[in-house]
């Protein structure tokens, strides 16, 4: 009895022990490129496998590992034939505009030496076009009508209409290396999402890394390919990349301070001071771009009581009603001169916003001359009000409706305005607008909601007003971004139109924009700058603000240059020394 | 002893089920339950959703589904012929209508619904290892908890022993200079550490240990390295040393009063006043009687240790970017990733029962007084 | 084997306790655990700290609008991360520009009133059923066993995230959830303390008389369990602000713009070097609260702890 009373003490501590002393792992030498450890203050990626993944921290892995089909500039921030790291060559287009003949590069290889060619495009277009997947290139599947594999290093697409932007639904299209894929998945697409090949792929290649281990809850692991043929150097310089898994804020820019992290790719807003501060002393190098994202205020014009689809089975549109406060345009009109972009910057963006009228960026080419945000007018503002029938008749601050359009008589003029939780910024914006708005007589709402639940409401269309961030593709496509105010959007629980807008001469731009024959660039601009002047006076949205993006890096990183059309873009070259 | 083992298992085996149903009620009470969300799908056209919805069991009775859950519906509804469709059922239906593209069931003439008979049940329910696949890392749930458990208890061990030695030690000392400065400082220090917030006492030994007086890693689980794992656990202690200090600081102050309180308990008690007046020396008295009766509440630490360390892994993990467990909850949880929020919370309840059960054995082992009949 | 269920759960979940507590409670013994009572002077300042906090939460509707005449929800940008003691701003202005005393105060009444009110609605359930469990034993106390074994095994922090990321939490909420999730450690002492009294000489020789059980229940055994009760209300008081910080850092806690200490505290980490005077009135605010509690606990249990009387 006594032993056991002992064993039963010695158990905790020798299951310990066992800890202390584990098998010893082998050592590994960092050659004299160093590694890259880049933060990732996210989850864990979910697959290594382009066709299936969706989400941010597994694209940024996969763009490191596996070669684009088409490329992007990165100096012209355009997508043009024979780009670093790109698989196409050159493109040639048929008569009808419908055809598009890919020539692709010859030099390229997997990392066990197989060559890339069309046959590892076509594996990529079989599985995502069996629709059996759960891949959510649904633009693809949309667009494609059929491809064929004309030799080795030849491909044709066609596809279902001519338009002009073709070559950017074309973007997701991803090499992979089909001897591998064949044999790891073989003709079971459905299957896909479970198989274990995902977590661990034994051969990419075309990019300046190589698959090399994943840690859960930590860090993901890729070493630099031997036969990257595109190298800036040569060869590829550093001798690994790291995505670590960082999961509070402060305690990454702590790291970053600390050494730890030899980059950071946006530098938290509460620390943009310091870090400029102390780059410009010469102890970090310090990069700002226009940011990819942009904020805004949807504003919902239907009645969210009941929620409809803009169109029925046959295309024709359906009365949705009209939502009894923002579905006056005036009263839209009035909540954009109503806000002083001045001081949001200065409360809410640390002076780093950039205000917007659109959703086209000033660096962007079909960014229209003239196109103005809303300037603050807290006088024309009460004057669209007054006008629109919602006046202060109790003197009690708050409008009611005395005659306006939809609400009811004496309603006030109150709406609820959702956002995500737990965003500072966020908190620091919508606390300071609701200050701005209940000036104007306004009773304005604000709830912070959890991102699942709110995407929901977005979606299901039953909301007032909610306000998210939206990146923005690069190159920006105008086409796709316009394409979200289209009646055929607003689908009720999947389509982006939950806002209900829906304005003929809109829908009539946009349209023909995308099939300009010859896709002239001035006429398409034209169109576009059209379209946004109606966006912009109409106000589906609220444009808040876009911004820049501080992008940081430790001084021993040689060669670090990030561009606008991409930060990593030569991150082959990149010399991580010791401090 | 074995009847005994025996018999609180069994008496566990209610517990597990309570348990089971809790979690599964709060599961199906949130918005959009799991069956929604598993059917939520972009990809799935009206009609295949519907389909799945039905397969599923969407329809069925809160308990039917509860049943599914816990044993799998490869019994409820079978195929016996290998035709790919059931062809018998128990407490679900093995027919369901037939749809039509916008998912909407189809009607004969006589306004009867038309059925067709369903996929037989593929389902082996969690008593049988079946926790259903992550729906955020598409796959097993299982494996999404293995992954992260190592971490998970290689800090709470490791918080664990820290804190009962450091707590005992601490309180013996306070019970032997009673009512002296160590007894005092020691409490009042016990119970200002408890009134700090730990993530912000997280933060705070970063910016002061990591930061500034750059002492210690600031996270991390080890040094990040391109090795395919982290060394072993001597090789890198330093990265262990802030979050257990966290962890414990909990624990030693709560077990440095309880450790405090029952050495005094004993100290009074008759026996060893006896022994004292039998002239034994004053250590021998500490030591031999003292310490010897007073560790046995201590025992019982074990079982409820288990849920305090697991809960309060969930925030030190999230400061320290520790890769366990509880991090993974926080996540799976904003994520509505059910089927690993339901795995780690059954697992947690078993180590919990375990601990417990394990608690007691040792109370009985360690105090000659207590049998197991 | 009862018996080592019985006193391993009792003596388990609070150790210092007083076991031998139960002996005739008399007025003299309560009245003697009062005057202790006033002459310790660390609990007495820290009563008298909980007082002044509690009547100013709640009065702070009314000091900010009729005395400071601030709004503690109006941003003023221009005013962000103003220091402490500067323009008007007493304890210096957030990030946005609110003022940070005028926050404090209204974030005061929602944390301590979070506190509060879960501990006494857990408290209240705790003490109903425990005292039910202990005294009538039987099927009555078998169920509450299983119930509260179930509920105990699960991580509490687990069951809060669960409920918090699904539902979403404002203060009424979280007071519910909490209540429903923290009561069992009450029940689990005042069974145990209900069953130890129940045992003792004079309530069998009440029983033995002819007493009800009702009269049993209020007459001898409730005012033996009022110590540990007041006990139980201010540590649960003190873990309940704790727990609700500690929410509001996973960012599952209250949602602005209703200010909390916790999301206050954990909103301003991130700007410590802008406004360290952000996170140290906060962080203050939990910690002193929390230790005040604290100690009005264990001075209390002290008080009415008879060994420690002589």
């Amino acid at each position: 009895m006594k032993r056991t009373r002992r064993l039963l003490v010695i158990c905790p501590l020798l299951a310990f022990a066992l800890l202390l002393f584990g098998v010893p792992a082998l050592a590994q030498d960092m050659g004299s490129g160093g590694a890259i450890i880049e933060p990732n203050f996210g989850d864990d990626p979910t697959t290594f496998n382009p066709i299936i993944s969706n989400d941010g921290t597994s694209n940024d892995v996969i763009a490191r590992m596996y070669p684009d089909f088409v490329g992007v500039d990165s100096a012209t921030v355009q997508y043009a034939p024979g780009v670093k790291g790109a698989l196409v060559s050159d493109w040639d287009i048929s008569e009808d505009g419908m055809t598009y003949t890919f020539h692709l590069r010859d030099d390229m290889v997997w990392s066990d030496g197989v060559p890339i060619t069309a046959v590892d495009v076509a594996w990529f277009l079989d599985a995502v076009l069996s629709g059996e997947t759960s891949s959510p290139r649904q633009e693809l599947i949309d667009r494609v009508e059929s491809y064929e594999v004309i030799d080795d290093h030849t491909l044709s697409i066609t596809f279902d209409e001519a338009n002009c932007t073709l070559i950017s639904t074309l973007a997701p299209v991803t090499p992979v290396p089909a001897h591998i894929f064949e044999e790891a998945y073989g003709d079971d697409y459905a299957g896909m999402d479970e198989n274990e090949y995902n977590l661990n792929p034994t051969v990419t290649g075309g990019e300046a890394f190589v698959f090399a281990n994943f840690r859960p809850g930590e860090q993901t692991t890729l070493l630099a390919n031997a036969d990257f043929t595109d190298a800036e150097q040569g060869a590829v310089i550093p001798e690994g990349w790291v995505y670590k898994v960082v999961t509070d804020q402060v305690v990454q820019m702590e790291q970053f301070f600390a050494g730890e992290l030899t980059w950071v790719s946006s530098v938290p807003q509460a620390n943009r001071e310091e870090v400029k501060e102390r780059g410009a002393a010469g102890e970090f190098q310090t990069y700002e771009t226009p940011a990819g994202t942009i904020r805004f205020l949807s504003l919902n014009t239907a009645d969210p009581t009941n929620p409809q689809d803009g169109l029925d089975e046959d295309g024709n549109p359906i009365d949705q009603g009209h939502h009894p406060i923002l579905g006056d345009a005036r009263v839209r009109q009035a909540l954009n001169y109503g806000m002083s972009f001045a001081e949001i910057n200065d409360g809410a963006f640390f002076g780093t916003g950039i205000p917007v009228a659109s959703h086209v960026r000033p660096t962007d080419w079909s960014f229209p001359a003239g196109l103005e945000p809303y300037p603050f007018d807290p006088d024309k503002a009460m004057q669209l009000l007054d006008e629109a029938g919602f006046t202060d008749s109790d003197g009690d601050g708050v409008r009611e409706c005395n005659g306006c359009l939809y609400a009811e008589e004496g309603a006030p003029l109150a709406f609820t305005a959702k956002t995500n939780a737990g965003n500072t910024s966020q908190e620091a914006l919508y606390t300071i607008l609701q200050d701005q708005w209940n000036e104007l007589g306004f009773d304005v709402t604000v709830e912070f909601v959890e991102f699942g639940t709110l995407v929901s409401e977005f979606t299901a269309q039953t909301y007032d007003a909610i306000g998210v961030f939206w990146g923005l593709a690069t190159p920006a496509d105008p086409n796709g971004i316009a394409s979200i105010f289209l009646p055929e959007a607003d689908v009720v629980g999947a389509g982006y139109n939950t806002q209900s807008f829906n304005n003929p001469r809109l829908n009539e731009l946009i349209a023909d924009a995308r099939v300009v024959p010859g896709c002239d660039v001035d006429v398409r601009k034209e169109m576009y700058g059209e379209a946004y002047q109606i966006l912009r006076d109409e106000s589906p949205w609220i444009w808040i603000s876009t911004g820049d993006v501080l992008l940081a890096a430790q001084t021993t990183v040689e060669n670090w240059a990030p561009r606008p059309g991409g930060s990593r873009w030569n991150i082959d070259a990149w010399m991580v020394s010791e401090q | 002893m074995t009847k005994y083992i025996i018999r609180r298992l069994l008496q566990a085996i209610p517990i597990f089920i309570g348990i089971t149903i809790l979690s599964y009620a709060l599961m199906a009470a949130a918005p959009g339950g799991p069956v929604e969300l598993l059917a939520f799908n972009n990809r799935l056209k009206p009609r295949e959703r519907e389909e799945l919805k039905y397969k599923l069991g969407i329809n069925d009775p809160l308990p039917v589904q509860y049943l599914r859950w816990l044993a799998g519906d490869d019994w409820m509804r079978w195929d016996t012929d290998g035709d790919g469709v059931a062809d018998g059922s128990v407490l679900i239906d093995f027919r369901g209508p037939v749809l039509n593209d916008k998912g909407k069931p189809q009607y004969d003439v006589n306004g009867e619904m038309v059925t067709a008979p369903l996929p037989p049940g593929d389902r082996y329910g969690i008593l049988r290892g079946d926790f259903g696949v992550s729906f955020y890392f598409k796959r097993p749930a299982q494996d999404v908890l293995f992954e992260r458990l190592p971490a998970t208890l290689e800090l709470s061990l490791a918080s664990f022993i820290v804190g009962t030695t450091l707590g005992l030690a601490v309180g013996i000392l306070a019970a032997v200079y009673h009512r002296r400065a160590f007894d005092e400082i020691s409490r009042i220090g016990a119970v200002i550490i408890n009134s700090v917030p730990n993530f912000g006492l997280g933060l705070l030994l970063i910016l002061v240990f990591g930061s500034t007086l750059q002492l210690l890693p600031l996270a991390g689980r080890c040094k990040t390295t391109l090795d395919p794992s982290c060394p072993p656990l001597p090789q890198r202690l330093e990265y262990l040393i802030m979050p257990t200090i966290v962890l414990a600081a909990g624990g030693v102050a709560g077990y440095s009063r309880f450790m405090r309180a029952s050495m005094l308990d004993v100290v009074s008690q008759d026996y060893i006043r006896t022994a004292r007046s039998k002239g034994l020396k004053e250590r021998r008295v500490w030591l031999r009687h003292g310490m010897r009766n007073a560790f046995i509440p201590i025992a019982t630490f074990l079982g409820p240790s288990i849920t305090f360390l697991l809960s309060g892994a969930a925030i030190t993990e999230s400061v320290f970017s520790w890769p366990g467990v509880g991090r993974q909850v926080v996540n799976s949880v904003t994520q509505r990733d059910f089927p690993v929020v339901m795995i780690v919370v059954i697992y947690a309840g078993i180590a919990n029962i375990l601990g417990y059960l394990l608690s007691d054995i040792m109370y009985g082992l360690i105090d000659p007084r207590i049998r197991y009949d | 084997m009862t018996k080592l269920k019985r006193t391993g759960i009792s003596r388990l979940d609070h150790p210092e306790a007083p076991q031998q507590a139960q002996q005739l409670v008399g007025k003299s013994l309560s009245q003697k655990a009062l005057r202790t009572l006033r002459r310790d002077r660390m609990t007495m300042i820290a009563l008298g700290y909980i007082f002044v906090l509690t009547v100013v939460s709640l009065l702070a509707p009314f000091i900010t609008d009729s005395i400071m005449r601030i709004d503690p929800n109006e941003p003023v940008p221009a005013d962000k991360f103003t220091p402490p003691l500067t323009n008007g701003y007493i304890l210096g202005a957030d990030d946005i520009g609110r003022d940070q005393l005028a926050r404090l105060l209204h974030a005061g009444g929602v944390s301590m009133g979070i506190g509060f009110f879960g501990a006494f609605f857990s408290l209240s359930i705790g003490l109903v059923l425990g005292m039910a469990a202990g005294y009538f034993g039987g099927i009555v106390d078998d169920i509450l066993n299983w119930l509260v074994t179930t509920l105990d095994s699960i991580p509490s922090l687990f069951l809060l995230i669960m409920v918090a990321a699904l539902f979403s939490f404002n203060a009424q909420s979280l007071v519910l959830t909490v209540t429903l999730i923290s009561w069992t450690g009450t029940l689990r002492l005042i069974r145990g303390q209900t069953f130890s009294i129940r045992a003792k000489d004079y309530v069998i020789a009440a029983q033995a008389m002819g007493a009800s059980s009702r009269r049993i229940l209020f007459q001898h055994i409730l005012p033996n369990l009022v110590s540990i009760t007041v006990v139980q209300l201010a540590l649960g008081i003190a873990a309940l602000i704790l727990a609700e910080s500690g929410l509001s850092y996973l960012g599952l806690g209250v949602q602005p713009p209703q200010a909390t200490w916790g999301n206050m505290l954990t909103k301003s980490l991130q700007f410590f070097r802008h406004g360290p005077h952000l996170i140290i009135f906060p962080i203050m605010m939990i910690s002193a609260t929390v230790l005040c509690f604290y100690i009005v606990g264990d001075g209390i249990r002290d008080a009415f702890d008879p060994t420690l009387q002589q």
